[in-house]
């Protein structure tokens, strides 16, 4: 009995072994030449302003009034950083409330809220989606790796991404 | 168990009390209402059980509850006041912690509140008032119910029958004599019912003009409890009902607690809930001031 046991474990953790082992070698290029990889991080949540009446009141205190969550920042990162990288480094030091989980089926993680506003907390398309210079690149933020000087902004969409122009149909 | 007052009171009165008292438990998720709730079904389970009684019927919940108070704030991330982080960068949340243990005491409170039921609430209670409503369903109920003691108990004889003939030396040989116990019991409960079976149809169970018997009387005593219940009630889901007993986990814990109306609204709740208790209080004064004057 304990046999099999030792067994079971003994596979469990090979198995989380392998599964963790991925490292991403591929080389970012720095293109401005500074010797350094940088990039911008933006948190926002405009949508919300103006359907403050649509969420309770308790999560409606928590929208900035500007709706901003965290300003434009300046972010160091190294070569294969990947956007959540940069995103959960900043919005720790920044001590900003933020929860994800592992959506492994997608071999990403998903981030369920920010700044205690989560997804679902204004209507059932509602959640945070992030963009790439501008686009949205339908993609788990920790399988997108960044190259130097992109502009990273994470924004709340209330109609699963339309209202921020984030249009996956074309 | 001891001679539970209450449990004299008209089927109905028992079955409003804890329709009430489970309701209010399952649906409020205010922190002082779970409270109070809590702590009278474990007084009133232990008036009922007694000291072993209570601790054999609800021990084995205590680990699970911890174990569920834990494992919320695990999973749950939600809430303003970040306590600390786990190693993968998720916060700790106060509040996660505090609805975890709220959910644990609400979990808590309707088992306990189960167990005063079903020794108050007896099969033949439930046929009582649901026989001519739903007849079959309710006479299904209570057979089910019984069941599953009735099963315990034979399970029970059949291994310290065996263990008295052959006492089991290695794990194999014990692991056969439970099978085998366990098949005896199956084979037994399926007998049984076919002997109830057989039982009921020769009492004439289906046919036309039966009639139960049943010495449930509503008295005087039984209307006043039923009013005073009522009245608690009110007093405790009036407040709910228009939103003053408003409770807010997350994002924030938020809500009044200790206001006028509040309080109030404790009293009639922690009145309901300790309801058989305070009868039967009053009842073993009453046995005992008539006693001393003989």
């Amino acid at each position: 009995m304990k046999r099999i046991v030792k067994v079971i474990v003994l596979v469990l953790v090979l198995s989380m072994l392998v599964g963790c082992g991925k490292s991403n070698t591929a080389q970012v290029a720095d293109t401005n030449g500074d010797g350094k990889l940088t990039c911008t991080l933006e948190v926002r949540c405009d949508m919300l302003l103006e359907k403050l009446d649509q969420m309770t009141r308790e999560k409606a205190a928590l929208v900035p009034e500007n709706g901003v969550l965290l300003e434009t920042a300046q972010v160091e990162f190294d070569s294969g950083d990947s956007v959540f990288d940069v995103f959960r480094k900043v919005l720790r030091e920044e001590k900003i409330h933020f929860e994800y989980v592992d959506a492994s089926a997608y071999d990403s993680v998903y981030i369920e809220g920010i700044g205690n506003l989560y997804e679902y907390d204004c209507g059932p398309q509602s959640g945070w989606m992030y963009s790439v210079n501008g686009v949205y690149p339908g993609l788990g933020c920790s399988t997108y790796t960044l190259a130097d000087g992109d502009v990273i902004v994470f924004n709340y969409t209330c109609d699963l991404g339309a209202d921020l122009g984030a249009d996956y149909e074309k | 168990m001891k001679n539970d007052a209450f449990s004299g009171f008209h089927p109905v009165v028992n079955f409003i009390f804890f329709v009430a008292a489970l309701g209010m438990t399952m649906f409020i998720q205010q922190p002082v209402y779970l409270l109070i709730s809590f702590i009278s079904g474990c007084a009133y389970l232990l008036y009922l059980q007694g000291k072993k009684g209570f601790f054999r019927q609800v021990g084995y919940l205590v680990p699970i509850l911890i174990m569920m108070a834990i494992m919320n704030p695990v999973f749950n991330h939600e809430g303003i006041t970040v306590l600390w982080y786990l190693p993968n960068d998720n916060p700790i949340t106060l509040e996660a912690i505090c609805f975890g243990l709220a959910s644990a005491v609400m979990m808590g409170a309707s088992i306990v509140w189960f167990n005063c039921c079903n020794t108050v609430f007896t099969s033949d209670k439930i046929i009582y008032l649901f026989g001519r409503v739903i007849p079959a369903l309710s006479l299904l109920i209570s057979m089910t119910l019984r069941f599953v003691p009735r099963f315990k108990n034979f399970l029970q004889s059949v291994v310290r029958t065996q263990q008295a003939m052959h006492k089991p030396e290695n794990t194999k040989e014990r692991f056969q004599q439970a099978l085998a116990a366990f098949s005896a019991t199956v084979s037994w409960a399926m007998e049984q019912s076919i002997v109830s079976a057989d039982s009921m149809k020769s009492r004439g169970y289906g046919g036309l003009g039966r009639t139960a018997f049943s010495i449930y009387v509503f008295e005087k005593r039984d209307g006043i409890t039923l009013v005073l219940l009522a009245v608690l009630c009110a007093g405790a889901a009036i407040p709910h009902l228009f939103g003053l007993m408003r409770w807010i986990y997350y994002p924030s814990l938020s809500g009044e607690l200790f206001g006028p109306v509040q309080i109030m609204a404790y009293f009639c709740y922690g009145g309901m809930c300790n309801l058989p208790l305070i009868i039967n209080k009053m009842e073993d004064r009453k046995w005992n001031a008539l006693r001393s004057k003989i």
